[in-house]
């Protein structure tokens, strides 16, 4: 289990303050944040290449602040991967128990498993100039996992890879932690890649990490407006809560309003995800709670869904995902509509979080 | 860009496109002749001088006697040069002082560049001044500063407790030289080691290498070719160098055996000049063809390692 | 396939022991330092002796002061002298002069070797770089050839100028040591500016030497001006050659560098010292200067 309590550290324009984390054995983690906001610098200072100016990292609860890179014996692959260039694929595998001075067919007997794992075989003997990005990042993957890290840490596996080798490989990762049974810490600034991967995820902000959760808590209890917005929830709007029974009241602008089954009073910040908002034909305003009346501006399709931009009246422009089949004449550009919002999937945030 | 569209903005730029197509036909024409002529000049002087090497009657019969040399001048290509023990004498002592000197800067300079390149050391700045200066330091002052330190200076009286007499030596030499090479390598061996992303480094380290282990094991093969060019660059400048050796070990040709040490005899360096020395002996002396033969393989030499330098791709800093 | 793999790493291998400090770092550290105080022991060693500090000196504090005193006293004469002074000026004009002259074919030499294509690349920077590498002492020999060759010799006695024992003779030597080296500084500059930058602008309609004129020079100012000091400073540093070419001539051809040769050999060596501390203070300062100006920049 790796901990990481209340680290701090300058480093030029990154500041990182007060970061905590849990690693539990065998979970693959993700540390998701926008590009610029030091999560390269946590990894970082996990394997030991940056000092932290306070705080402390635990492995299995010992303190490893004092030990020097070699000792630490974490897992590392960087975004440009490293691989030795002098050395050929089976060697970039085998440098760390070479290092051990493991005898010869020790050596072999770890590495040659391992480079069947990762499909990484046929490659033996070639050096790492001549690799495509996929080759590359197996066998770094391959390196760092053969010495057994007690976490493998991932700096942005999947950035340097084209769109299609990036769904295939993240798989691969995925396949590959199953199948290795290790602790993975991987940092990424997308989404949707760190939803294909992990059983948990951290995402960091301003210098802290702002939430910790599975895929499900993220996207359903955000804790932030911030985290609502990192994870596409594409609807962020200015409201005024006023307390009622069992949640509140949202005033929304226009004379809308929506139930909410969350409480909070005075000026709100409301986040609604587009794929929870169910469009109705426009008569249904009158029989259905919570229900927004408004015409359709833009209809757009995407390879999964399709993306509907709802002007409501005098109010609020709300964004809606619905599946493509249910794309027909009813929801062309200019009709009318009414977008229904269940109580319980509006989240709320008072004004002053960010 | 179409000429027959005569009614857009590209039709009335085309007017002015003929005009500028031959000022930069002019325009390159000029800067390629500039380095042509460079090119040429270059040529010439190493090569207008070619004649000498083939002496003609009268320069053999006016020249002055050889002072260091016995028999007398002929005819010979080069003035027979290579039939002269003292040539060999002086091709050995050269690269032997040079091979030592470049052992010496490696051992002292790829360290010392390793660790300008990647530790944090307070005031690197005004380190990387001080040795970038040696490489604009004119030969005299290097020469006369080590005169100085040695021979004036409280390091003469330490050494001199101890026996050791560094100026008029051979040791002598590889001192003087070593100042020059040194910085030489050295702004190799920087721009070699800046050249390797010290992630490398820190893979390594992560799977449990030494840093030692890790330079020793990836930083140094991925930096090889800029070691090498700074091993070259050390040697061609310790081979070239000439001035601050006439000032601090003087010409010792003619110094008795008996001052130098059983293992320079041993090797027969005492008997001799460095190459580039013993090019202006020759030529002060009168042997006009002699010294030009001499200057002709320093030449050969500067070339093959420059030429080497290229072709390997070493890089090096100038500051 | 997974599942053996999980079998053979099943156990771990073994984490590196604590307490294997290498003392590589430490070596680093120690050549720098060597280096560093053998360099500084080099020059303060001149200061030492100007001074005419010695272990007399240190009997007492009193002693020492008055010895200082004295000391600082000397130095200030010797730079403070005429003999110091015409020689220094006459290092700046000659050493400014050639670096004029350098500039002028340096330039564009550099321009064209960065941009331009030349048949068989290798030989061509070979022959640029060859006068840098040359002991510029065999550079003096070849020139004195030259110079006494035919074209040269019957073509300088028509228009009545000569080389020898004169200021001219030093501005040439000058200019041939430094000019391969301003052209291979000014190649290096010219490679710093992005060649997508002249494809833009020459897309945008200017010519190519308008191009040259508002752009490229200026973007590659800083490194330009850089080289022109390292020359300057390389043509001010120059006796080898000097001293093969042109021979020792009282106010016309000792600059400091041969002024440093020539009052040894005269056994002036409170001269000597202070030329050396001169000429050292001339380096230093104009590395420094470029350093502040350009940063750090390759040279091959």
């Amino acid at each position: 289990m790796i901990e990481i309590r209340n680290l701090g550290i300058t480093l030029g324009e990154f500041h990182l303050h007060d970061v905590n984390l849990t690693v539990h054995d065998g979970e693959y983690m993700v540390l998701l944040g926008e590009t610029g906001v030091g999560k390269t610098v946590v990894i970082e200072c996990i394997v030991g290449i940056y000092r932290q100016n306070h705080g402390s990292i635990l492995v299995d609860g010992q303190d490893v602040t004092a030990l020097y890179i070699e000792e630490r014996n974490m897992g590392y692959v960087p975004q440009d991967y490293a691989l030795f260039p002098n050395l050929t694929v089976y060697n970039n595998i085998a440098y760390g128990l070479a290092t051990r001075k493991m005898p010869r067919d020790a050596i072999a007997a770890k590495v040659e498993p391992m480079m069947d794992l990762l499909n990484v075989s046929h490659l033996r003997s070639r050096l790492p100039l001549n690799l495509s990005g996929g080759e590359m990042q197996r066998t770094a993957l391959g390196r760092a996992l053969v010495t057994e890290p007690r976490i493998l840490l991932l700096d942005e596996p999947l950035s340097a890879l084209d769109e299609n080798t990036r769904s295939e490989l993240s798989a691969e990762l995925r396949r590959i932690h199953d199948a290795v049974g290790g602790t993975f810490l991987q940092v990424c600034h997308n989404f949707e890649e760190a939803s294909d991967v992990a059983d948990r995820i951290a995402i960091l902000n301003a210098g802290t990490v702002v939430q910790t959760g599975t895929i499900d808590e993220i996207l359903s209890e955000p804790a932030s407006p911030f985290v609502a917005r990192f994870t596409r929830t594409r609807n962020i709007l200015d409201a005024r809560a006023e307390a009622c029974s069992g949640g509140c009241v949202l005033a929304l602008g226009g004379e809308h309003t929506l139930d909410c089954s969350r409480e909070a009073t005075g000026p709100v910040t409301v986040a609604i995800r587009p794929e929870k908002i169910s469009i109705l034909p426009a008569g249904a305003a009158i029989s259905e709670n919570n229900c927004l009346s408004g015409h359709i501006v833009r209809t757009r399709l995407k390879p999964n869904h399709a993306e509907i931009t709802i002007e409501t009246d005098r109010g609020p422009t709300l964004i809606a995902y619905t599946p493509r089949s249910a794309v027909d004449g009813t929801l062309t550009e200019g009709s009318s509509v009414c977008a229904r919002i269940a109580p319980g999937d509006i989240r709320v945030f008072h004004k002053d979080a960010t | 860009m179409n000429s027959s569209n005569d009614n857009t903005a590209i039709g009335v730029h085309n007017g002015r496109a003929t005009g500028m197509r031959s000022r930069a036909v002019i325009f390159t024409a000029i800067f390629y002749f500039i380095t042509v002529m460079l090119m040429l000049a270059v040529c010439w002087l190493f090569l207008s001088n070619v004649d000498q090497l083939f002496p003609r009657e009268d320069t053999v019969r006016t020249e002055a006697m050889d002072a260091w040399r016995s028999d007398e001048p002929t005819k010979e290509f080069a003035g027979g040069c290579w039939r002269f023990p003292s040539f060999w004498r002086s091709v050995n002592l050269t690269v032997v002082s040079a091979t030592v000197t470049t052992l010496i800067a490696a051992i002292l300079g790829i360290p010392a560049a390793y660790a300008l390149s990647r530790y944090k050391i307070p005031g690197r700045a005004v380190i990387d001044v001080l040795f970038s200066s040696v490489i604009v330091l004119p030969a005299s002052s290097v020469g006369l500063c080590l005169v100085v330190m040695f021979q004036y200076g409280p390091l003469h009286d330490i050494l001199d407790g101890w026996g050791i007499h560094v100026p008029l030596s051979v040791p002598g030499i590889v001192v003087v030289q070593l100042v020059l090479s040194l910085a030489m390598g050295m702004s190799a061996w920087r721009a070699a080691f800046d050249g390797v992303k010290p992630r490398f480094e820190h893979v390594a380290r992560s799977l449990g290498a030494s840093p030692w282990r890790s330079f020793r094991t990836v930083t140094l093969p991925s930096a090889r070719a800029g070691i090498f060019a700074g091993l070259i660059l050390a040697w061609t400048r310790a081979a070239a160098e000439f001035g601050g050796v006439l000032t601090f070990c003087s010409t010792f040709e003619q110094f008795s055996p008996e001052l130098f040490s059983p293992i320079i005899r041993a090797l027969h360096l005492h008997k001799a000049d460095p190459l580039a020395v013993n090019m202006w002996a020759q030529i002060e002396y009168g042997n006009v063809e002699y010294g030009f033969a001499i200057g002709f393989v320093l030449v050969m030499i500067s070339a093959l390692s420059v030429y080497v330098l290229h072709k390997i791709g070493g890089k090096g800093y100038i500051w | 396939m997974s599942e053996s793999a999980r079998q053979t790493v099943s156990t771990r291998a073994t984490p590196p022991k604590r307490g294997t400090r290498s003392v590589w770092p430490v070596i680093c550290l120690i050549a720098v330092l060597l280096i560093l105080s053998a360099y500084l022991l080099l020059v303060v060693s001149n200061v030492v002796y100007l001074t005419g500090i010695d272990e007399a000196s240190f009997s007492s504090v009193a002693q020492l002061l008055k010895d200082l005193r004295r000391g600082i006293h000397d130095i200030l004469w010797f730079f403070t002298s005429g003999r110091m002074s015409s020689r220094f000026w006459l290092t700046v004009k000659t050493a400014s002069i050639s670096t004029m002259l350098s500039l002028l074919v340096g330039i564009p030499a550099g321009y064209a070797l960065s941009r331009f294509r030349f048949p068989w690349p290798n030989l061509t920077r070979t022959l640029i770089d060859l006068p840098v590498m040359v002991p510029p002492a065999a550079v003096g020999v070849f020139l004195f050839g030259v110079m006494h060759g035919w074209p040269v010799k019957p073509l300088c006695e028509m228009i009545g100028i000569s080389f020898a024992h004169n200021t001219n003779g030093v501005i040439l030597v000058q200019f041939v040591v430094t000019v391969s080296f301003c052209a291979r500084l000014m190649k290096s500059s010219f490679d710093g500016v992005n060649p997508h930058f002249e494809q833009v602008s020459r897309s945008l309609g200017a010519s190519l030497p308008r191009t040259f004129w508002k752009l490229t020079l200026p973007l590659a100012k800083r490194g330009i001006i850089a080289s022109t000091i390292v020359v300057w400073a390389r043509a001010a540093a120059e006796w080898e050659a000097l001293m093969l070419f042109v021979g020792g001539t009282e106010a016309e051809t000792d600059v400091m560098p041969f002024a440093v040769y020539l009052d040894w050999n005269g056994g002036m060596m409170g001269w000597v010292a202070s030329y050396s501390i001169a000429c050292i203070l001339l380096a230093v300062a104009s590395m420094a200067a470029v350093r502040i100006i350009a940063g750090k920049s390759y040279l091959w």
